[in-house]
This record gives C-alpha cells, sequence and structure tokens, in this order.
C-alpha cells in the first residue's frame, strides 16, 4: 500500500516538473505560431490589401484563383519541388560521403569539419549578398582575367542557370549542418558490429550499406526530414541572391507569397496561398517520417 | 516557474508603457523610405529640435519599407508621420490619413502638385518633393563618340548605341535585375497611351473594354525594352541599380535610365562627372521626361501626437529653413510656390524641362494598387526570355483584371 502510495506521489511530481517544462514553449508556440496561423486561416477566406480597416469575405473565391488562374503561383510550385528535390539530395548524398570520409583516418580531419561548417553559422541574408556579389562581381573579373567561358555565362542573370546558381548556394550553405549530424550518427555505431562483419569477409562498401547504413538510419530520416522542410520554406536565402529572378525564374512559393502579401497588397489571397504551402509542407513531412520510422533500427 | 513567468510578463507590460509615455511627452515618430537622403533628413530634425525643442525620431529603411510599415500599422504601433506614395496610396492608406483640406500651410503647395495627393476632393497627403526620371548620358561619353544631336525618336537611340559601340563605350546599363527599373523605364515611353487621359485609360482597362496588354504603347515598351538590352551588355539581367550607379559614374555605360535621386549617389564615386537628361522616346513621336511628386508624408488620423506632427508639417512648409530644406541641401525641385531653384544638373534640367512643357506625369499610379512588381516581373521574363511577346501582352493583362478585383 505504502508502495503505491510513493509510486503515486512520484507520478504526480513527475506530471508537475512536466507541466513546468512544457507550460512555457505551450505559452510562446501558442502566442508566436498557433494564433498567427489561425488568423491567416481566417484571412484566406477574405478580401484585405493588408492595410485597411475593413475587409471582406469571399469564401472559396482566393483557392479557387490559385489554381485555377495563377501562372506565377504554379511556377513557383514547380520551382520549388525542383529546388527541393534537388538540394535534398545533394545535400544528403554529399554530406554522407563526407561525414564518412571525415570519420575514416584523414589529415587535417578537425580543419575540414570547422571548413565546412563555417557557412551555416553566417545569416542566410548574408550569404545571399555575398554570393550575390562573386556571381556579378569576381565572375566578371575573373572573365576579363582568364576568358574563360564558365566565367562569362550570366550565373544569375540567364533564368536556368539562375536556378542552378540558387540550388548550388543552398547546398554550399547548409552542408556543414547536415554533415555534423552525419558525423555524430557515424559515431555512434557500435565498433564491434562492424568488426564481426569484416571478419566474415564483408568489404567496405558492403560494411557501409548492410551496417553503417541501416544503424544510422535515425539520422538519415532527422536530415531528410529537416532538408525537406527547410528547402519548401526557403526564403531568405533566395530573396538576398536573386531576389526571385530574373523575372520569376528562382521565386519559391514563400516568396511569392510575400511578393503577394506585402508588395501586391493581397493579404487575403497572399494568406490563401500559405495555407497551401502549409498542407503542402506537412503531407509531405507526415509520409517522409512514417516511411523513415518504419526503417529505423534500435541500436 | 510561475514566478519567473509572471515576472517575465510584468516587465514586457512595463516597457510597452514606458515607451509610450515616452512618446507622448517628447518625441515625434515619423518613418522614411528614400535612405539615400538619411543625411539631409537628420540635418533637418536637428533644426527643427534647435528651433522648438521637438524631438523627431525616425526610421529609415529601403527595400522592406512598405513590409514595416504595414506590420506597424497592424500592430497599431503607427507612426505619426510616414511616407507613401501618392494616387493610389491616396485609397490605400486612408483609413489612417489625416485630411489636411483646412490646414493653411497647404496654400503654399503649388496647386498643380496637389492633384497628386487628392481623393473625393480631399487633400490626404503633403507632396514633399518633385523628382524626376528618364534617360541620364554622360555628356563627356556622347562628345567622345562623336554624338552631336541628342537622340529623341527609337532609331536615333540606335545610332547614338553604334556610334557609342563603335568608340568603345557600352551604351547602357540596364538596371534589369531590379524589379522597379525596367518599368520605370518604360513608364515616360508608355505616357502617349490613350493621348495622356490617364483617367479614361485606367477606367476602360476596369471595365474590361480595353486589354492592357493590347496598348499599342506596350509594343513600343518593348521594343525599347530590346534596343537596351541589346547594348547593354554581356550580362543585362544581372545589372542593380548600384551597378547601374557605378557603371555609369566609372564611365563604363554612358547611359541608365534612373531619376533625380541617383545624382547624390553618381557625385558621390565621380564628383565632377557631366551628366544630363536624354527625353524618353515615344511612339508619338515626341520625347519626354517624367515629373512628378510622389513621395508624399502622410500625418496619422489618431495620432496623440497629431498637433505637434501638423506643426512639422507648417514649419517645413513657411520657416526659413524648412522651405530652403528641400532646394538646399537635399538639392531637388521643392513642390512650394516661388521655392529656390536647386543648383544640381538634373535638377536645372528637369525645371527647364517643365518650363519647356516637355513632361509626363508617373501615370501609372494613377491605376490600381499593388501592380508595380508585377508589371516589373513581366517585363523581367521578356527581358531574360522566358516569356514571348504575346505572353508578355497577356500577362500585363492579367495583372491589370486581378488587381482591378482585389480591390
Amino acid at each position: 500500500m505504502a508502495f503505491t502510495d510513493q509510486n503515486k506521489r512520484r507520478n504526480t511530481k513527475e506530471l508537475k516538473e512536466f507541466v513546468g517544462y512544457v507550460f512555457p514553449a505551450i505559452v510562446f508556440i501558442t502566442t508566436f505560431v498557433s494564433v498567427p496561423f489561425l488568423m491567416c486561416v481566417y484571412n484566406s477566406f477574405r478580401k484585405w490589401n493588408g492595410i485597411s480597416k475593413s475587409t471582406k469575405f469571399i469564401g472559396l473565391k482566393n483557392y479557387y484563383k490559385l489554381f485555377t488562374n495563377d501562372p506565377t503561383f504554379l511556377h513557383s510550385l514547380g520551382f520549388t519541388f525542383l529546388y527541393a528535390v534537388c538540394v535534398v539530395v545533394f545535400i544528403n548524398v554529399l554530406a554522407l560521403f563526407l561525414a564518412v570520409l571525415l570519420e575514416s583516418n584523414i589529415k587535417g580531419k578537425g580543419f575540414f569539419r570547422a571548413a565546412f561548417y563555417i557557412p551555416n553559422i553566417i545569416s542566410l541574408v548574408v550569404i545571399g549578398f555575398i554570393w550575390k556579389f562573386i556571381c556579378i562581381r569576381v565572375f566578371d573579373q575573373l572573365a576579363v582575367l582568364t576568358n574563360d567561358p564558365f566565367w562569362q555565362k550570366s550565373w544569375l542573370g540567364d533564368p536556368r542557370l539562375a536556378v542552378v546558381t540558387t540550388i548550388f548556394v543552398s547546398v554550399w550553405q547548409g552542408l556543414g549542418f547536415y554533415l555534423i549530424i552525419y558525423i555524430a550518427g557515424l559515431q555512434s555505431v557500435p565498433g564491434d558490429i562492424i568488426e564481426a562483419a569484416r571478419i566474415d569477409g564483408a568489404g567496405s562498401v558492403r560494411r557501409f550499406f548492410s551496417i553503417t547504413l541501416p544503424m544510422i538510419m535515425a539520422s538519415v530520416s532527422f536530415c531528410v526530414f529537416y532538408s525537406v522542410a527547410n528547402s519548401m520554406k526557403m526564403f531568405e536565402l533566395i530573396f538576398s541572391l536573386s531576389g526571385g529572378g530574373p523575372g520569376i525564374a528562382t521565386t519559391p512559393i514563400a516568396l511569392d507569397i510575400y511578393n503577394t502579401a506585402f508588395n501586391s497588397n493581397n493579404f487575403g489571397y497572399g494568406s490563401a496561398k500559405s495555407v497551401i504551402l502549409f498542407i503542402i509542407v506537412s503531407t509531405i513531412s507526415v509520409i517522409q517520417v512514417r516511411f523513415f520510422k518504419s526503417r529505423e533500427i534500435e541500436a | 516557474m510561475a514566478a519567473l513567468l509572471c515576472t517575465a510578463a510584468a516587465g514586457m507590460l512595463f516597457a510597452a508603457g514606458a515607451k509610450k509615455t515616452a512618446k507622448g511627452q517628447t518625441a515625434l515618430s515619423i518613418m522614411l523610405n528614400s535612405p539615400e537622403l538619411t543625411d539631409y533628413y537628420k540635418q533637418c530634425f536637428a533644426q527643427y529640435e534647435k528651433e522648438t525643442g521637438v524631438k523627431i525620431t525616425a526610421d529609415i529603411l529601403q527595400n522592406d519599407y512598405q513590409t514595416v510599415l504595414k506590420t506597424r500599422i497592424n500592430s497599431g504601433d503607427i507612426p505619426d508621420i510616414f511616407i507613401t506614395s501618392a494616387y493610389n496610396d491616396n485609397k490605400v492608406y486612408k483609413d489612417y490619413s489625416y485630411n489636411l483640406d483646412k490646414e493653411p500651410f497647404m496654400k503654399n503647395v503649388q496647386p498643380a502638385i496637389l492633384s497628386s495627393v487628392m481623393l473625393d476632393g480631399h487633400v490626404t497627403g503633403y507632396p514633399f518633393v518633385v523628382q524626376s526620371h528618364s534617360f541620364i548620358y554622360n555628356k563627356t561619353l556622347f562628345k567622345k563618340a562623336g554624338i552631336t544631336k541628342l537622340p529623341q525618336t527609337l532609331a536615333e537611340y540606335e545610332d547614338a548605341c553604334k556610334k557609342l559601340t563603335a568608340a568603345g563605350i557600352q551604351p547602357f546599363s540596364t538596371g534589369f535585375a531590379e524589379w522597379w527599373v525596367l518599368p520605370q523605364t518604360t513608364y515616360p515611353s508608355m505616357s502617349d497611351a490613350y493621348n495622356g487621359d490617364y483617367d479614361k485609360l485606367f477606367s476602360d482597362v476596369e471595365s474590361g473594354k480595353l486589354k492592357f496588354g493590347d496598348l499599342p504603347q506596350v509594343d513600343f515598351a518593348l521594343d525599347l525594352i530590346d534596343l537596351i538590352k541589346k547594348y547593354g551588355g554581356t550580362k543585362p539581367m544581372e545589372s542593380t541599380f548600384d551597378i547601374q550607379v557605378s557603371d555609369f559614374a566609372n564611365g563604363k555605360a554612358a547611359i541608365i535610365h534612373q531619376g533625380s535621386w541617383a545624382e547624390a549617389s553618381i557625385r558621390a564615386i565621380s564628383p565632377n562627372i557631366d551628366l544630363g537628361y536624354l527625353k524618353a522616346p515615344r511612339k508619338d513621336g515626341k520625347s519626354v521626361i517624367a515629373v512628378e511628386s510622389n513621395l508624399t508624408f502622410r500625418v496619422y488620423k489618431d495620432s496623440r501626437n497629431r498637433t505637434a506632427a501638423l506643426a512639422f508639417l507648417n514649419w517645413l512648409s513657411t520657416s526659413a529653413y524648412g522651405k530652403s530644406w528641400i532646394p538646399s541641401v537635399i538639392k531637388q525641385i521643392s513642390p512650394l510656390k516661388g521655392a529656390a531653384a536647386p543648383d544640381t544638373q538634373l535638377a536645372k534640367e528637369t525645371a527647364q524641362a517643365q518650363t519647356d512643357k516637355i513632361t509626363c506625369p508617373w501615370w501609372i499610379f494613377k491605376g490600381p494598387d499593388g501592380i508595380e512588381q508585377q508589371f516589373g516581373t513581366a517585363f523581367q521574363n521578356y527581358a531574360a526570355g522566358t516569356a514571348s511577346r504575346q505572353e508578355t501582352k497577356t500577362a500585363l493583362t492579367r495583372l491589370f483584371v486581378d488587381a482591378y478585383d482585389a480591390e
């Protein structure tokens, strides 16, 4: 009897602690995320320029227009998917490859880890401006110096090349973060399993795909999840790098939402677009988490 | 934990309260764009504080101005005075603008300029500076290329470009990377649309009688863009405002489409450059410079400092320093009656153009709200080669239909 009492007391204490720790987060998330989100959903059914004191209910008209009569939105949707697929694939493959490389016994490990991570601690807006400067000014000088047609190309001015440039800069910037996650994952793989496999005669490629990769599935699922969500929502890097241009060639959905709400003074319509973005991102995330969860192995 | 939260909340409340009282007692808050004028704004506010003891705190922003202003309006943190455009912004900000109809200092403003801030017979703002834009050219480089007669038609522009190229000078720095430069480049050249009856033009667009893309002036504007792109160097889509200014000031390019606001930045790099306006070509054979008072001060209607805000505008229109601030400090053209003429090349040429009556207004602002950026991207898509001429016309038509639909 006394035993259960003690248990109960411990449970209440744990509950109190739990509430104590979680409560502030709930308050802040409600205030700064949930409430604005609900306001956004509310506004998406209305016509509002973002300034006027009066707004008008127009039902599903904003949503209807989105899919039937807005080539800019459809283009930005297409660009976002292309951008996200490329960034997610390149960033994860490269980061995993480099992580394996940096975990093997090569010289200057520490230096390379730091070097790859540095772009990640610089603000995205600054990265955008730096690369804009490099593409416009530095490439121009390199073209004069070397006469190489590679530098003479308009890397931010040609609609196709600009897409390549935004993907490249995003991968370059984000790589370090994923690299660190993968390195941490690799370090948690128990050495004895690998040793056992080696004794059984498994080569390094076989060891990687049959042991290491399944063991770090948790890291993989986190990195893929995180990079998908991030690249679907990408805004500030592209905003400062290409401004979404030339024209709308590199305009992702998030930038299109910003332009609609703040430059075209169409807040209701912009809200509808962001609700759609929310639905897309959350659907992809749910599917993805389910998929990877089923493949994770408890170590 | 609860105690900690309470303290935090109390702290926030206290901070908010403290800010309000501080504002109420001493300072007038003002929100401004055009950061190239920052130093001049500061001089003006310092002088005002010296003369009247009223302190002015200013927030000066560039690209994000609209966003921040909107956010502040929606959060209730509204500045006592803020800048917007004229024309359609009269309607956009009408819930927040104090009507200046009965303010005696408004009588000092030239009546012709007041039309830009009128809405339903009311004066909704204070036009504070007259600006102009057209093609700016480097007189020395033109001489070097042997161009004696300034170009006025599209064909003459092409001739001049050929001569410049032959002399080893890049004719244009395009500014095409900037969404606002490209449409601005075309506005003067499209100003003969409907023979200048813009009210009729836009009422026809609104009623659906006219598809904007079908205007013959759109074709002319696209021809102009083709010409600038052809003679705009190897990377025309990478030219930003900064690059235009530095290319022009360093003598790398002979012509840019910019406005009176660019002269200070150009002279910061090259103080003695000899520059002037070329008149923009038009389909009807006339050529013009766009001149308008577009930047408008608005007084927040429900501001607790409204009287103080009005007193500041009164000082700006009647005091000795206030009257001379725009012509002799900013060195641009003042909208006040009988103001002195500024001593800069572009301002002088603007004044001359006004006398010669070869100007056009910033007519696009008489149209619906929120079209400027879409206008810009439609033209950018064309210049970058992602949209054909016909697709561009369709896009222009669509954006006007959408904009009227959203009003």
